[in-house]
């Protein structure tokens, strides 16, 4: 019987049906995609980041292990059946015929590596075969580097400690990091098996001592819980890809903020788009409503009624999304294969599906039930009436569970309570003042329309006399628009932060120790040869000893630690730890003053204090304001400054910066280093500065960083990448919930063109009157989202991610113009399409 | 206005079968004549009423107003013709729900482009609303609602109202009173009226009843 | 209680010689790499003379990688204010970046001429290279601090780090610098050497 009736009415309101799909399955598509996506890129990221560990997780120590903790270590590696391998990295002189060399030796056990290897010279990628005959012979396989410096080849030997060995291969770059993070010197890689014979590990020895997991289908987090609990020691660390370098943490951190941001503006977007095409559906079919109840249907019949209705669509979606992701994934991936060059795989899993399918579901429910319930309320005397009714409008507390729904979801997508939080406000906030905005703009309407000419008064009318409805779809394009401003603005704003280093800026080589007495020959020497160098700084150590004249509290070794948090301790650890000063006239490309002015020309000598930039961090770290006077010990001698601006670092852009700086004129006399990074052209000039500096500044030591830059800007522009591709498909969904909405909004007019058409007003009049209307809509909300997208872009920027905002204005306005058009071109379309057809009207209608 | 209706047909298409609506209808209106159309639902007298207003066209047959044939005119002098010459009267009201009761009556001469404001207060003080300029559709009655319908119908003095049902959704007390008022001022203003019904009682109050039955006239 | 302590100190410092400056002119060991500068080695020390109730003052002048190249400017410009006595604490840098040992040596030796020019009474702390650097290189880099003590005739500590590198509760997790025992470890060695040679 119940059935019944659910079936006439999903037949009886085919094109809601088809709107509701429509906005429901795209907005559950967005959903899929994004989660997969993410799913997917971070699946990717950590994969590279696995390269830079050789495996899924490492236990590693800067001492050797004792005997009783490598016994523990090996049994639970046993009890859980995991694979392993061992790598011992230190430094030592290796010595050729010719030449000793320092070089980071890395010893290795069988099995290394399980992820990642080394490219030989002949471009060929190490296999397993080549690293087995690595771990049974006593050959070593050294990098191009160090073959030129120490000139040996392929069957040279080399002495290291008291054993040779035998070149067996020379690389020109490898996969795997330091776990020290920047090398020191060049790698070599030998068998671990050899190490006992060069007798280099003995008591005093320094180097880092790792065991290399391979997880298969063991359960990660237990496998890290059961390592965790027989190590005692905090300086044995157990990490894994993600906490193998702290800028892919955070940029991982970054983009998993940002998807889920971006997740839960396409959730929304969906939910208006529902909420919008029910309250149009329900407002019409009141009626029949009042009907049914007339007919003696209890009000909870009728709900139940209408609630099924609504549950069917949202399957009938879901199984339409999950329909269409699998016909996109094979496409999808093998674009992204076209674009990256690499295999890529969007993990629609099925947890993928249960989490979307609930979010989804839960969601459109409580957003519509209140609706259905307010549409239930009508009166059944209504049936006798012919008066277009209105649906009721519910307290709002009906809408508290939803609302407190998606402040939790948003919670939950952007993993992050301030995020969620500061996007919900801004989200209200804009609720409020598109009311008012609106509210203003149709009394002005109302007032302006009485003398003009027919089509304007009844455009201008249109508008402001339909409040109500008017007021929805001004909020839905409003929030759409804001949105798509957002996607665009944080979108280009985030991808900078990941691509901000450009190839030419990216530094290949830093220099440091350069003396004080050698800037003079150094500069020369740059002049003579041309050389790129890409930032030249001094740097002087001093030690913060004052702020404010309050003196920082130094502890007292007998002094109990009272600390409450590591936090805590860290910060006041930090406090009075030796910093590294510089000074410098003019900012870096790499640096914005994000408060405060920088320095105004040189310090004068006399004219105490002179003027400091903080690093905003450390600023904050250190809770230093602005006009905060800080001293600090250089050589014993105190040197005073007052903080008059804060800077902001790229932390991507790879140059290497301080968190302090003087202005010039103060620490030029003080004992000093300088550092410099360089940009080379061609293995050639890489070879050339090496030699160059060796000769010259034989003190100097000169770091190879293009590899590990190279590195982690990879896993960047991927990221930068991935932000791309998600944004677009997010637009997508908000472009076709506001084409949708608009579209649908239109459609409720018909009865009004019938209306005009039978006392004869002519069709291009009747044109005339929409789109004035769509003008006015369309042109408003736009243009209004223009300014809140950017100010909640802002908010999210600054409050979830701590990053300036790029503001894109020439792209941005010509993609909203471009916007504008296709929306008013489209809206054009349907106008005189349902013109066309509110001319086929007989009397009754 | 004179009316002639000649061996008009007219079929709709519904589904798979084809309904003919209208089978070889002949009639003829006076001017200033009020002429009921009477019959059953689906006897075919809405379809008949929306050709007169140039909403519909004849399969086959002509129908002719004041000598000329409407269905020569194209689209827009159709347009204006209506402007100018016709009143509707509708059974539901149809009302613009965002417009107020003046408003609602000014719309026929704005289209016509010709001054609305004292003549559609005029218009309203004469069905008796004078005191309902600025309120809008839903706050009036089912009766308040067709008085102003009845005005918008005849604000531009056309000279022909087309009436659907008009007291069809209106309660017998209230229903009387409005067909009252309406066919006083057709009566006054000597304006030609086709009116549309199934309810005999109205029907007599015509100049001539016309019955419809399955598409013929008897 | 506190009155009493203030004339007693009083009375020290007139009762016994001018206060003495000394100058600890170093690298991330002097610096107290990752530590208060107060659980730092120089600091010790100079606690634990005047519990001894010598009149010193210990002027820290460790910079966190420094190299034996940078010692002479740097001196120069401790130079600006009287020192009596330089300990000279460099080189470990150097032979940790595998930098040439002549090269260190040449600086260590100009820097302690230079000190004797200005009537600087020098000391050398020297330090040994873990053995990971192979016994040819840890092997020169020892030679080198004897052979400069000896040539320039300094009183000279062969160890600094004697007894804390190599143990893991006298070190930082980084198992390179030493932790607030470790210091309290060097600078009671520091003061034996000071006492012993003043």
């Amino acid at each position: 019987m119940k059935l019944k009736f659910i079936q006439q009415t999903l037949r009886s309101s085919k094109e809601f049906n088809f709107f509701f799909i429509l906005c429901f399955s795209l907005g559950i598509l967005g959903l899929i995609l994004v989660e997969s996506f993410k799913a997917g890129v971070e699946d990717r990221v950590s994969k590279r980041a696995k390269n830079f560990i050789a495996s899924d997780l490492s236990i590693s120590s800067r001492r050797q292990f004792t005997e009783v903790e490598k016994k523990n270590i090996e049994e639970v590696i046993k009890k859980n059946n995991l694979e392993y391998s061992e790598w011992i990295e230190t430094y030592s002189l290796v010595s050729s015929v010719e030449k000793a060399k320092l070089a980071d030796l890395n010893f290795v056990a069988a099995k290394f590596p399980f992820y990642g290897g080394v490219i030989f010279e002949n471009g060929e990628k190490s296999n397993t075969a080549d690293w087995e005959t690595l771990s049974k012979s006593p050959v070593l396989w050294l990098s191009r580097d160090l073959s030129w410096e120490l000139k040996v080849k392929v069957g040279d030997q080399l002495k290291i400690g008291e054993s040779t060995f035998q070149v067996g291969k020379v690389f020109t770059e490898d996969q795997f990091s330091s776990f020290r993070g920047f090398n020191l010197a060049p790698k070599i890689f030998l068998s671990k098996n050899y190490l006992a014979e060069t007798k280099l590990m003995q008591f005093g020895s320094t180097g880092s001592f790792a065991y290399l997991l391979k997880i298969n289908d063991q359960n990660e987090t237990l496998v890290r819980e059961n390592f965790s609990k027989i190590i005692k020691d905090q300086t044995i660390k157990i990490k894994g890809p993600k906490e193998s370098s702290e800028q892919i943490a955070r940029s991982l951190n970054y983009l998993s903020d940002y998807l889920g941001l971006i997740t839960l503006l396409t959730y929304i977007l969906s939910l208006i788009g529902l909420y919008y095409f029910t309250h149009h559906f329900l407002s019409k079919g009141l009626k029949s409503i009042a009907l049914f109840k007339a007919l003696g249907f209890t009000p909870q019949k009728v709900f139940i009624l209408n609630a099924a209705h609504l549950i069917i669509l949202s399957l009938i979606s879901l199984v339409v999304s999950f329909a269409a992701m699998l016909i996109m994934v094979p496409v999808l991936e093998s674009l992204l294969l076209a674009r990256i060059g690499e295999e890529f795989k969007l993990l629609f899993t099925s947890g993928v599906v249960l989490k979307v399918s609930l979010y989804s579901v839960i969601g459109c429910l409580l957003s519509l039930l209140p609706l259905i319930l307010g549409a239930v309320k009508i009166p059944v005397n209504t049936v006798l009436q012919d008066i277009p009714q209105e649906l009721k409008r519910l307290a709002f507390w009906y809408y508290l569970p939803l609302f407190f729904y998606v402040v939790l979801m948003a919670v939950i997508i952007s993993h992050s309570i301030k995020i969620g939080i500061v996007f919900i406000s801004a989200l209200l906030i804009l609720v409020g003042l598109g009311y008012l905005f609106f509210k203003t703009f149709s009394v002005l309407l109302e007032k302006s329309a009485k003398n003009k000419k027919l089509e304007i008064k009844h455009g201008f009318l249109a508008l402001s006399r339909y409040f109500h409805s008017s007021f929805t779809i001004f909020m839905s394009l409003l929030l759409g628009v804001t949105l798509i401003v957002l996607i665009i603005q944080v979108e280009a704003s985030l991808r900078n932060e990941f691509t901000s280093t450009t190839e030419l800026r990216r530094p290949d080589l830093f220099m440091f120790d350069l003396q004080d007495n050698q800037e003079e020959a150094f500069k020369k020497l740059l002049n003579e040869q041309k050389l790129n160098v890409t930032m030249f700084s001094p740097m002087i150590r001093g030690r913060l000893t004052a702020i404010n004249n309050g003196a920082i509290e130094q502890k007292k070794s007998d002094q109990e630690e009272t600390f409450v948090t590591r936090e805590e301790e860290n910060q006041e650890r930090f406090r009075t730890r030796g910093v590294n000063l510089s000074y410098r006239g003019k900012l870096s490309w790499s640096e914005s003053i994000t408060k405060g002015k920088f320095f105004s020309g040189r310090c004068d000598g006399e004219k105490i204090p002179c003027e400091i930039s903080l690093e905003e961090s450390y600023a904050r770290r250190m809770n230093v304001n602005i006009g905060d006077k800080l001293t600090f010990d250089v050589s014993g001698i105190d040197i005073v400054g007052v903080v008059t601006s804060f800077r902001k670092v790229k932390w991507t852009s790879f140059e290497p910066n301080f968190f302090i700086l003087f202005q010039p004129g103060l620490l030029e006399e003080a004992p000093k280093t300088f550092l410099a990074s360089f940009k080379v052209k061609s293995i050639e000039e890489r070879r050339e500065i090496f030699q160059l500096i060796s000769n010259n500044f034989a003190n100097v030591s000169l770091l190879e960083v293009s590899e590990v830059v190279r590195k982690i800007t990879e896993i960047f522009e991927l990221m930068a990448f991935s932000i791309k591709i998600i944004s677009f498909l997010s637009l997508a969904v908000a472009l076709v919930v506001v084409w949708a909405v608009s579209f649908n909004h239109l459609e409720l007019k018909i009865k009004e063109m019938k209306l005009f058409f039978l006392m004869g007003m002519t069709a291009e009049k009747r044109e005339t009157i929409y789109k004035i209307e769509s003008f006015l809509l369309t042109s408003m909300s736009i243009g209004l989202a223009i300014f809140s997208g950017t100010l909640i872009t802002f908010l999210v920027l600054s409050f979830g991610f701590n990053i300036t905002l790029e503001i894109r204005a020439l792209y941005l306005i010509s993609f909203l113009i471009i916007l504008f058009i296709i929306l008013n071109a489209l809206l054009l379309f349907k106008i005189r399409n349902l013109v066309k057809r509110s001319e086929k009207a007989l009397i009754t209608f | 206005m004179k009316i002639t209706v000649e061996n008009v047909n007219k079929s709709f298409e519904q589904g798979k079968n084809k309904i003919h609506i209208l089978k070889d209808i002949s009639l003829n209106v006076a001017d200033g004549e009020i002429v009921a159309l009477l019959g059953k639902s689906g006897s075919g007298k809405t379809t008949l009423l929306s050709m007169l207003g140039g909403l519909e066209k004849p399969d086959s047959g002509n129908i002719t107003i004041d000598q000329t044939n409407l269905y020569n005119k194209t689209e827009s002098e159709l347009c204006d013709w209506r402007a100018q010459n016709i009143g509707i009267v509708f059974q539901q009201f149809h009302l613009i729900a965002h417009l107020t009761a003046k408003e609602n009556v000014s719309l026929p001469l704005e289209i016509l482009n010709r001054d609305a404001e004292s003549e559609a207060e005029m218009w309203l003080d004469k069905v008796g609303l004078k005191e309902r300029l600025t309120h809008y559709p839903t706050m009036l009655s089912g009766g308040e609602q067709q008085r102003v319908a009845i005005a918008r119908a005849m604000v531009s003095k056309p000279r022909l109202i087309l009436a659907d049902e008009p007291s069809g959704n209106l309660d017998v007390e209230t229903g009387k009173r409005v067909m009252d008022l309406l066919f006083d001022i057709v009566k006054q203003n000597k304006t030609t009226m086709v009116l549309v019904t199934h309810d005999e009682e109205l029907a007599k109050r015509a100049d001539r009843i016309v019955h419809l039955v399955a598409g013929k006239c008897q | 209680m506190k009155k009493l302590f203030l004339c007693l100190s009083i009375l020290i410092s007139f009762n016994l010689y001018a206060e003495m400056s000394i100058l600890i002119l170093g690298d991330s060991l002097a610096e107290g790499y990752g530590l208060d500068e107060s659980m730092a080695f120089p600091r010790v020390v100079e606690k634990k003379l005047i519990e001894k109730k010598k009149n010193v003052k210990v002027i820290n002048g460790g910079v966190s990688g420094a190299t034996s190249a940078s010692g002479i400017q740097r001196l120069k410009w401790h130079l600006k204010k009287p020192v009596d006595v330089l300990l000279l604490e460099l080189g470990a840098n150097d032979g940790l970046r595998g930098l040439s040992v002549p090269d260190t040596k040449k600086n260590l030796k100009e820097i302690i001429k230079f000190a004797k020019e200005k009537k600087v009474k020098v000391m050398l702390l020297g330090i040994l290279m873990p053995p990971n650097y192979g016994a040819d290189y840890t092997g020169q880099f020892e030679k080198m601090y004897k052979d400069v003590a000896k040539e320039e005739k300094v009183p000279f500590l062969p160890f600094l780090l004697d007894g804390v590198a190599g143990n893991a509760k006298l070190n930082l997790p980084d198992g390179i610098h030493p932790n607030q025992k470790g210091h309290e470890v060097i600078a009671e060695k520091v003061v034996n050497f000071l006492e012993k040679n003043i």
